[in-house]
């Protein structure tokens, strides 16, 4: 928890310094002022890190962000974040046992903060932080009533016992436009995330190529 | 009017960012506030995960732990306290979590006590490193069965114990890990043959229920734990059981009430079904009669119900819960004469498998089931030399 509370910390004042103390440099073309909201589409890979990795394989999924612009010139980009990434349960331990585990799901409801420079003409490259909930569900086979005190109970697994819960969700990473035209991007994002347990290191990378559309 | 709009638009970007990023801030505190964050770890430890079977076996002179290799075959063991020389202590062990912290956890208990041997506590880190403190506060003597369970709802596993002729039943309260029990007498000094534990009331405490073949006072009876408000437990149902030699508790019938199988030498399977209040108005017994050992009970056929295994003196016999109080009895055609039974997923494959060691052969068997309660034979491996063994014992560990 307190590791979690030094993390949000961190990142508010990340972006709160950025915020104060950047200039914005970079004008939006002048054709498309009347063009107020963007949004992006983006097929995701999620790579399972930590405990993570012990339950599932990898993940794959969608996200999408939406955000209005206000001003004609920013380089602060604030968003809204959503999308479904569906996990792929291990089926076995490194030890070749079942896991138990079955398939899941993480559907994000995330504010995404990002600050682009040009680096080049076309090349925007943006250093990205995003940090919400996540409604995080799986199904896994309770073992928890088959044992008591070492010894086996006689009861039996609850199957498939499906459990969803909200969970805190933060990300960061980078993501790297190339500009197509005024209103057109394409972009590469990398980010490193977790999901916020008590008792269990949960990470991830999350991996994302998409558009993103001025309109 | 377009220079209205931008400069609406202007003076609106501060605010806009500003409560963008103060519902950031205020939704990011909001949601790291609650302190129960825990799916994916509770997934992970109530799942199948790094989840293995430990066999213990206890003789007369010696005790081992049998843990499985990457293959699953149990071809590992590790021997405890080295063999008294002269002095036969009669070992009897437990799996359960006498400690806190501790990895895995060990009882060893002694039927005898010659020269007082204490009983022992054996605790380990992953790596099976094991530390031993001796229990001086317990006194096993004379113990026919006994099982660990958590009675006083300390999250620490207590031993209760039934005694041969002479000795008085006990329970004994982990008060303070490792080695401070205190101890409570339930029963008579008539001998007990068994022990079996569960909520029978649904009151939250675990009850027991003590075998015995003897009559009147000293029959079988339920005994409701009262430790929360008397400091003891409490008999609240008896029934005669001339021949008892084994029993055990668990929900047949699936009403959430625990019940109890019972098996004699001589007698039929009988099943009292629990209908509350600590009275039992219905049960199943067998058509035939067998000369059974031992029992034990878990879902064999994967339809959630707790069938029942018996050991006889005619083969292993499976009564499979048909899920309306009956059952259905099957004699497995299995070569070996076994002398008591555990039932747990040795193969990790989700459903439970055999293990029946066989005391006139000299070898522990495990038996695969196909899921469906038809069982092969898995592996085989030889009991500790100079035996016989006292008991069996199974438990699940994780690493």
């Amino acid at each position: 928890m307190k590791y979690f509370f030094k993390t949000l910390l961190t990142i508010c004042f990340i972006i709160w310094l950025c915020y104060k103390h950047s200039y914005a440099t970079q004008w939006y073309d002048p054709t498309s002022y009347d063009n107020h909201f963007n949004i992006t589409f983006a097929p995701v890979f999620l790579i399972p890190l930590g405990d993570f990795e012990d339950l599932f394989s990898e993940g794959y999924g969608g996200l999408i962000s939406l955000n209005y612009i206000s001003s004609d010139k920013s380089n602060n980009l604030f968003s809204f974040r959503t999308g479904y990434i569906r996990l792929n349960a291990k089926e076995e331990t490194e030890e070749g046992y079942p896991s138990g585990v079955y398939d899941g799901y993480i559907i994000p409801f995330l504010i995404n903060y990002e600050y682009r420079f040009s680096i080049f003409t076309y090349l925007d490259i943006a250093p990205t932080i995003s940090a919400g909930i996540s409604l995080n569900k799986s199904a896994y086979d309770d073992k928890s009533k088959t044992i008591s005190g070492g010894l086996p109970t006689g009861y039996t697994p609850d199957k498939e016992k499906p459990v969803m819960k909200f969970e805190p969700m933060a990300l960061a990473g980078l993501n790297l436009l190339y500009i197509l035209t005024f209103e057109d991007s394409i972009f590469i994002k990398i980010e490193y995330g977790s999901i916020y347990e008590q008792n269990a290191d949960i990470f991830f990378g999350l991996l994302s190529i998409g558009y993103e559309k001025r309109f | 009017m377009k220079k209205d709009f931008k400069a609406t638009v202007m003076k609106n970007f501060t605010f806009n960012s500003k409560t963008l990023f103060f519902i950031f801030v205020v939704f990011a505190m909001l949601l790291s506030f609650p302190s129960c964050f825990d799916m994916y770890s509770d997934i992970k430890e109530n799942s199948n995960i790094n989840y293995k079977i430990a066999i213990l076996e206890s003789t007369p002179m010696e005790t081992r732990l049998l843990i499985p290799d990457s293959n699953k075959i149990y071809s590992k063991n590790l021997s405890f306290n080295p063999i008294y020389f002269g002095s036969s202590t009669f070992q009897f062990s437990l799996f359960g979590k006498f400690t806190k912290n501790s990895y895995l956890n060990i009882v060893v208990l002694r039927i005898t006590m010659p020269g007082y041997y204490y009983p022992e506590l054996w605790t380990c880190d992953k790596n099976f490193n094991f530390i031993k403190t001796d229990l001086t506060y317990i006194d096993s003597s004379g113990l026919s069965d006994a099982i660990a369970d958590d009675f006083d709802n300390n999250g620490m596993a207590d031993i209760a114990i039934v005694t041969g002729a002479g000795y008085i039943n006990r329970c004994f309260l982990n008060i303070a890990s490792p080695e401070n029990f205190s101890s409570i007498t339930f029963g008579t000094y008539a001998p007990s043959v068994c022990i079996a534990s569960a909520d029978f009331d649904n009151d939250g405490y675990r009850d027991i229920f003590a075998g015995t073949i003897s009559s009147g006072v000293d029959s079988s009876a339920l005994w409701k734990n009262d430790i929360h408000s008397s400091g003891t437990f409490q008999k609240t149902y008896s029934i005669y059981t001339p021949n008892l030699k084994d029993c055990k508790a668990a929900d047949f019938d699936n009403d959430g009430r625990s019940d109890i199988v019972l098996v004699y030498n001589g007698g039929p399977i009988q099943v009292l079904f629990n209908s509350g209040n600590f009275s039992f108005n219905y049960n199943w017994l067998s058509s035939l009669s067998y000369n059974a050992t031992k029992v034990a009970v878990a879902d064999l056929n994967g339809d959630n119900l707790p069938d029942i295994c018996l050991i006889t003196s005619i083969g292993t016999i499976i009564a499979f819960n048909n899920g309306n109080r009956t059952f259905t009895v099957k004699e497995l055609a299995i070569p070996e004469t076994a002398d008591d039974v555990a039932l747990a997923d040795f193969d990790g494959d989700g459903d439970i498998d055999l293990f029946l060691p066989s005391l006139t052969a000299g070898t522990f068997n495990i038996y695969k089931n196909d899921s469906q309660g038809n069982f092969s034979f898995s592996q085989s491996f030889t009991s500790i030399s100079g035996g016989p063994y006292n008991n069996i014992s199974v438990g699940a560990y994780s690493n």
